[in-house]
């Protein structure tokens, strides 16, 4: 039967064992229309013979293919125009804290000119956050598409947005972190509330709030806008400091390597609270500092309350900007640390100026470099590092 | 190292973790990969196959939470392509043999296939005859002997540019004769195109 001797010319060929005159036989038959089905069916056939494990790939061909899942799964977060914007138009960097005017590379000296390697940094153009769920596992914010945790679901909206919503009877928790050399993470919660996250930070969170109390924790720096819920306080902790909120907007600075920890209060009520310490409430525009370190007894630590305080600057991370109002080198340096996921080293006595003005968060790093080098302060950027002289 | 839980490792890559569609594409990828290069008879067509589904099946990740049977899930994805690709070869060895010998071996069809077997094999010998004897020669020497056009270049005594010329001549000449003939498989009638 013709069906028989296609079926064994099919396996000889491939098999590799098909004689010449018996390849020239079965393609003939190949392009024959009516024996089509019949060679289809055999391919089936021999795919279903097949088994895993005998044969193997080369790394490079994995390789390959993994580089471009991740490129074809990554969703980039849209980028403002205005990262190309000149030097001249986009940096305003004075000195001294008396006057603000503007200079523009007026009475620049010659060996003031940053010596920038080939290799800048760009800003960020992208977040590499993760979620980490509560059995450990990472999920990486850009492949994410939506997932199911206990009838809560988590899902990743268009704008790169991760949404929780649902409820549950028992809690779940998730950790969202925030690298550096990040962008700037959005999050809402399964309550309604939004969580921003700056680089270098992460929050861990219920998915869903069960009781009457909604607590999450910090690490870094976040801002939030907590949604009213009479029933259930929310509560945001870092070590044992513990932020109150009734329902309102308010900004968390609690990176470990500052000097203190700052809850600015944009709209509501909060009452900022030390563990078996002090507490204090904080109407808008008010700012509670703690100083570190931490493991000074807890009646030690004060809480200082203060309402002169530069929302502007406090809230430049999450619109893009650094702002700087008499702030030394130091602090724009770990700032800059964060976003550009780089080190900064002093080879000699850390210079005394404060500086005023405001950056865009999105220019490379060596324009900024410039700017600085512009003003006296002497710096270079190796590789990842900016070495300031 | 963990025991191999498929269910388990779709519903993971169905919610995003590449790592877990790593392991699954070095489990069937090879597999996939032998079965093209069986069935194709080219190194190249077989790798591009296995990047080109694995790749579209990350891309629709969510179906995976669904699928019970990932080996047939894998084969519907492909079997398409993995066919055109076995016929591709069917005519490049036809006409291989046909510039090859002289005669094309004497098979004896049976009654029904004796008008469509000589009609394959007229139409072969036609397209194989326009070709300019310099192309003949040259895409003998690719195909055949496996050379390289640098090699061929160096055979011929001419600048590699002509062979590929040539080459790329021939190719296009061989698709539109094949492709308009043989109608019903016009759908991706490519013939060796991995040549150029």
């Amino acid at each position: 039967m013709k069906t028989e001797r296609i079926s064994t010319l099919f396996e000889r060929y491939m098999d590799g064992t098909a004689s010449e005159a018996e390849r020239y036989e079965l393609s003939t038959y190949a392009l024959m229309e009516k024996y089509i089905p019949l060679l289809k069916e055999l391919e089936a056939a021999y795919w279903e013979k097949m088994k895993v494990g005998d044969q193997s790939l080369s790394d490079e061909e994995a390789t390959r293919l993994m580089l471009i899942v991740e490129r074809e799964s990554k969703a980039r977060v849209r980028f403002l125009s205005w990262r190309r914007v000149a030097v001249a138009a986009s940096i305003i960097l004075v000195l001294g804290t008396a006057s603000y005017y503007a200079f523009f590379h007026q009475g620049v000296k010659k060996e003031s000119i940053a010596k920038v390697e080939k290799k800048d940094v760009a800003a960020p153009d992208q977040s590499k956050a993760f979620i980490t769920l509560e059995n450990g596992r990472k999920i990486p914010v850009d492949s994410l598409t939506s997932l199911t945790q206990n009838n809560v679901s988590l899902v990743k909206a268009a704008d790169s947005k991760i949404v929780y919503s649902g409820n549950a009877d028992k809690i779940v928790y998730n950790t969202l972190t925030n690298p550096r050399g990040s962008q700037v993470i959005d999050m809402e919660l399964s309550d309604g509330s939004h969580v921003w996250l700056n680089a270098g930070s992460s929050v861990t969170f219920p998915i869903a709030f069960v009781g009457n109390e909604r607590k999450v924790e910090i690490t870094g720096e976040a801002y939030f806008e907590v949604a009213r819920d009479a029933n259930k306080s929310f509560y945001v902790k870092k070590g044992d400091m513990t932020v109150l909120v009734l329902g309102t907007h308010f900004n968390v600075n609690a990176y470990d390597n500052e000097d203190a920890l700052n809850v600015t209060l944009l709209e509501g009520s909060v009452k900022a609270i030390i563990d078996k310490g002090q507490s204090a409430m904080l109407k808008p525009g008010e700012q509670a500092r703690i100083e570190f370190p931490f493991d000074r007894n807890a009646n030690d630590r004060t809480i200082k309350v203060t309402n002169n305080v530069d929302l502007e600057q406090v809230m430049a991370w999450k619109n893009g900007q650094f702002v700087l109002k008499g702030t030394g080198i130091e602090v724009l340096m770990r700032q800059v640390e964060r976003w550009y996921d780089v080190e900064v080293v002093y080879t000699g006595k850390i210079p005394n100026k404060k500086f005023g003005g405001s950056i865009s968060r999105n220019v490379n790093l060596s324009t900024m470099l410039q700017a600085l080098n512009d003003y006296g302060i002497h710096c270079q950027l190796k590789e990842r590092k900016v070495i300031v002289e | 190292m963990t025991p191999y839980n498929e269910k388990e490792l779709l519903l993971l890559i169905s919610e995003g973790d590449s790592d877990a569609f790593r392991t699954l594409f070095l489990h069937y990828g090879p597999m996939l990969k032998s079965y093209l290069l069986k069935l194709s008879r080219s190194n190249e067509t077989a790798q591009d196959l296995v990047q080109d589904v694995f790749l579209e099946i990350w891309k629709n990740r969510e179906r995976l939470r669904d699928i019970e049977h990932f080996k047939s899930y894998l084969f519907q994805s492909v079997h398409n392509r993995a066919h055109n690709s076995f016929e591709r070869q069917a005519k490049e060895t036809l006409i291989l043999q046909e510039l090859f010998k002289d005669k094309s071996p004497a098979i004896e069809f049976e009654a029904e296939d004796q008008i469509t077997a000589k009609e394959v094999s007229k139409f072969i010998q036609k397209t194989v005859d326009k070709l300019t004897p310099q192309q003949r020669k040259i895409f003998l020497l690719s195909r055949h002997e496996g050379l390289s056009h640098q090699k061929i270049a160096d055979q011929l005594n001419i600048h590699p540019q002509t062979v590929s010329n040539h080459l790329s001549d021939a190719l296009r000449f061989l698709r539109s004769e094949v492709g308009r003939t043989f109608g019903a498989y016009t759908a991706v009638i490519v013939i060796l195109n991995e040549l150029l």
